[in-house]
């Protein structure tokens, strides 16, 4: 009898190491077909001071995506292959949870495109919202973040002709803008080292919509500004041309057209940016600290309408001038606004920080202010490096 | 209370020992038996041979029975009518002709023009002077006399002789020398070894005109007494690894050998280990290569596949055909050929891991293909694709064994089931069957060795399906301190790379030209290692500009 209790304790013994072996490992698994790829999100507030959050979530569809065979080929209303689910919460993972009472699948973060906030959401303080977005760990920090005047789910609903997905569209828009340097691109990354630095205010891009013949297509640009402080919110705007003044100092203009007009005949030259380089030094003066920016701009002669000659070393040389005249302009501009606004978009306390640590430390209780007074030494070098397959335009005389 | 949680804890300890301890009972159950096997002895009449030749006969009858193809016939020597002698023969295994033409009829017609006196004739005189067909020696042993008859020797018996003489004239139907089922080139020679011993020694010996050039017989096998053979050429081979490689094949107790993998299975040094320690070749170039470079091959009779040992695990990734191609492109097809392997290992358990833990990984088109295509399919991945594998698995061996007329049959089932029918029965999705033709494809690249990829790919798709990337990358571990632990007659299964030989490095997954190549792999050829002399590399001659 005891032999038999041993014997059973024993085969119990060995059906639970089996058990250990076979059961544990399946617990984070999940099939691809019970998952709902999440390719946008966006959130925001019916007012600026309500308590509840609206939550948007896009879902793609697989069945109805043109890539798989039998999906509609065109696309309408009916069968779009995504899916907007939008519902209220407390919070950003209540309201996502609160959406599995009409959609069955699990939501997947991991593909997460874009992440659009609303302007009452943006005014009233997104910290806290964040933190949905660093501590879930399906998410990556690769989504790109824009901030919309009108209500998210509006924004993505759009539709373009490209990409059939709208939050897939406007990650390839923001990825674009690098080409015309007129909007700041920023992923979650680089809004949250911005919203952890001691100095640095957060930015992203803008989003808007645009009327195109019948439709409303998606139109990003420009930056909005948000403040430092316990709650970052939106507290302003840089317009276009403003937001390549910014990119300029910050270094981030990979491409772009700057246009201007040629004086004898006031016609428009335009160049193409191909680099920029910034070299920034900050000089610790009595009265507060000097910044040297100096930037290396290097530009092709893209398209003149005017008909003269523009190769020969005067007409070089005056093109040059009037090129980092426009460039210096823009800058100014952007600068004006960041001093008014009281915001250090460029990340200039940090290179104190690192130039002069102690000199930081007395500085940063009234670095806005401080900012805002600072002095800055703009030197800007441009060099206009070819012009083309011609050397003037063939049909000047 | 107390008592049960102490039953319980000693339980788990006790638990313990004894899985351990069925482990050991089970391993005993494999590898011990009680020693019931029962020799195949003839009966032992007389040690000896005796005078009398009518005696002799009938022992021989006796040991031999009464088949049909034992031949006894007896004749009178020279025209005197007094001495008698006789041929005990086995007819399928002679040459008629031969036994007729040089042992029977010299011995009645050409007696007297010998000065043979046939009432005192004896062996030596006869071996002298009449028989001219080749002679294995003089014995007056049984046992050795009905060996020697069983592997086709005449034996020549004579009346008042206690001696016999064993007289070489073997003789029966084999297959010619064809072009190798297994190893196909393109370019190199074409001949493969074939099922007779000596045919395949000849093909050797043809290719290595060095009077270095060894052979060892041993006969093994105690109901067959197969004749098994080392080859291998003195002063490169290093003495220890012959004394090992003859000690072990003197160790098998076996009934029989019918073909060159028992003697692997008998000899190698991990048994539980789905990696090859030894290496196998059909094709005549390739064993004499390992033999230069200072391996030994055992030839077995009865079998075209002659082993070569000790073997590394690079040699999988190698062929024939790379030396006598160009060194950039063999290196290439190398490389290839480790893809090969790894794809066709891993890439199953890849799919599982990415789709069902780490689905961030995939591009996001992808993805939402993947998702599309795996909607409305019943089973979780890891079940698609076991389904998957062991369906190729059963089509791959019903067209390896099936008659060739009855195979292209199974190639259009077998394209239908796993290309079509399965994604648009929905039983699986498209991706998977993408996978699976991939996985196929490459297990084909290196078709010596597929049964290592086959384990290795289950337990992989297992390890994927309960612990995701995490179980692979443990496969992987394992299979390495595996390999790293491995030895093919005391070396080093990894070698050149753990341990790592620089030398060895010039021909291991890249090959050199051979003016860069000028030692033999490491550890092989200890004695001897440089094999050609260096500085040969094609140049202007420097005198003459």
């Amino acid at each position: 009898m005891v032999i038999l209790v041993v014997r059973f304790y024993q085969l119990l013994f060995i059906l639970l190491l089996l058990c250990t072996i076979c059961l544990n490992g399946c617990w984070n698994s999940k099939e691809l077909s019970d998952i709902a790829l999440v390719t946008g999100m966006g959130f925001d507030k019916e007012k600026v001071d309500s308590q509840e959050v609206i939550m948007t979530s896009q879902v793609i569809i697989p069945k109805e995506h043109p890539s798989m065979a039998g999906a509609a080929e065109s696309t309408s209303e009916e069968n779009k292959p995504y899916t907007n689910l939008t519902q209220k919460g407390v919070s950003i993972f209540d309201a996502v949870r609160k959406t599995n009472a009409f959609y069955s699948n699990k939501q997947f973060w991991g593909h997460l495109k874009t992440v659009i906030i609303g302007k009452n959401a943006a005014k009233a303080g997104i910290n806290s919202y964040m933190d949905f977005l660093i501590r879930d760990h399906e998410l990556r920090r690769q989504a790109y973040i824009l901030i919309s005047e009108k209500k998210p789910e509006t924004i993505l609903g759009l539709m373009a002709d490209m990409e059939l997905i709208p939050s897939i569209t406007m990650q390839g828009l923001v990825e674009s803008a690098r080409f015309s340097g007129f909007a700041s691109s920023v992923n979650l990354q680089n809004f949250l080292s911005r919203l952890m630095s001691e100095s640095t205010a957060p930015i992203a891009a803008l989003v808007k919509t645009k009327k195109h013949e019948a439709n409303a297509l998606p139109h990003v640009y420009g930056t909005a500004i948000f403040s430092k402080g316990k709650q970052a919110r939106l507290i302003g705007k840089l317009n276009e041309h403003e937001t390549r003044g910014f990119l300029f100092v910050i270094g981030q203009v990979k491409s772009g057209i700057v246009s201007f007009k040629y004086p004898p005949t006031e016609e428009i030259v335009s160049i193409e940016l191909l680099s920029n380089k910034v070299a920034i030094k900050p000089l610790f003066k009595k009265k507060g600290p000097v910044f040297q920016v100096t930037l290396k701009i290097i530009g092709a002669l893209g398209e003149q309408l005017y008909l003269g000659d523009l190769t020969s070393f005067q007409a070089k040389a005056k093109l040059n001038r009037l090129f980092a005249q426009e460039v210096r302009r823009e800058v100014m501009k952007s600068m004006a606004k960041a001093k008014k606004l009281k915001a250090d978009i460029y990340g200039f306390g940090e290179i104190i920080y690192q130039k002069n640590p102690h000199y930081w430390q007395k500085i940063k209780k009234n670095w806005p202010e401080i900012f805002a007074k600072s002095e800055f030494d703009l030197k800007i070098k441009t060099r206009i490096k070819y012009s083309g397959l011609i050397i003037k335009s063939p049909i000047s005389n | 209370m107390y008592k049960t949680q102490k039953l319980v804890q000693n339980t788990s300890i006790k638990g313990a020992s004894y899985l351990i301890n069925y482990f050991g009972r089970l391993m005993r159950f494999i590898q011990y038996g009680r020693n019931k096997q029962v020799l195949a002895k003839y009966v032992k009449i007389k040690q000896v041979l005796s005078t009398s030749l009518s005696e002799n006969l009938t022992t021989f009858r006796e040991i031999m029975g009464s088949s049909y193809d034992i031949k006894m016939r007896e004749f009178v020597i020279g025209n005197s009518e007094q001495t008698k002698g006789a041929v005990v023969y086995i007819e399928v295994l002679t040459d008629r002709e031969a036994i007729n033409q040089n042992i029977i009829k010299p011995l009645i017609y050409d007696v007297h023009l010998y000065d043979l006196q046939p009432d005192r004739i004896e062996m030596r005189q006869i071996q002298n002077m009449i028989i001219s067909e080749s002679i294995s020696g003089i014995t007056s042993d049984f046992d050795e006399l009905v060996e020697a008859c069983l592997y086709g020797n005449v034996l020549l018996l004579v009346d008042g002789c206690q001696e016999a003489m064993m007289i070489e004239a073997q003789g029966w139907e084999s297959r010619g020398i064809e072009q190798p089922e297994t190893e196909i080139v393109i370019r190199g020679p074409r001949e493969a070894f074939t099922e007779v011993l000596n045919q395949n020694i000849s093909l050797i010996r043809r290719k290595v005109n060095n009077p270095n050039l060894r052979l060892q017989i041993h006969k093994i096998g105690r109901q067959t007494k197969t004749r098994v053979c080392t080859v291998y050429i003195e002063g490169i081979v290093n003495p220890k690894l012959i004394n090992e490689v003859n000690s072990r094949l003197k160790g098998i107790d076996t009934d029989a050998i019918l073909e060159s993998g028992y003697i692997e299975q008998f000899i190698e040094d991990e048994s539980i280990s789905p990696f090859p320690t030894i290496s196998h070749s059909e094709k005549p170039d390739i064993i004499v290569a390992k033999i230069l470079e200072g391996r030994i091959a055992i030839v077995v009779d009865g079998t075209p596949f002659v082993l070569a040992l000790p073997m590394f695990f690079v040699e999988v990734f190698q062929t024939a055909e790379d030396y006598y191609i160009r060194p950039f492109y063999a290196t290439f097809l190398r490389i290839i050929r480790v893809m090969a392997f790894f794809l066709s290992t891993l890439s199953p358990a890849l799919y599982v891991a990415l789709s069902t833990y780490n689905q961030e990984l995939i591009p996001t088109s992808l993805i939402i293909t993947m998702a599309g295509a795996k909607q409305g399919t019943p089973f979780p991945a890891v079940i698609d694709v076991l389904i998957m594998v062991i369906t190729f698995e059963i089509i791959r061996e019903a067209g390896v064994r099936l008659p060739r007329a009855v195979g292209q049959a199974i190639s259009i089932v077998g394209a239908l089931v796993i290309g079509e029918e399965a994604v648009s029965a929905g039983l699986v999705g498209a991706p998977v069957v993408i996978v699976i033709a991939i996985t196929a494809i490459s297990s084909f690249v290196i078709p010596a060795q597929i049964n290592i990829i086959i384990l290795l790919r289950f337990i992989y798709i297992t390890l994927a399906g309960l612990f995701g990337f995490f179980g692979i990358m443990l496969g992987l571990v394992g299979m390495i301190i595996h390999l790293a632990g491995l030895r093919s007659f005391g070396i080093p299964y990894l070698a050149p790379f753990a341990p790592l030989e620089p030398q060895g490095l010039k021909d291991s997954i890249v090959r050199l030209p051979f003016w860069g190549i000028f030692f033999r792999p490491p550890f092989l050829g200890k004695i001897n290692r440089q094999r050609r002399a260096p500085q040969q590399k094609p140049q202007p001659d420097q005198q003459n500009n």
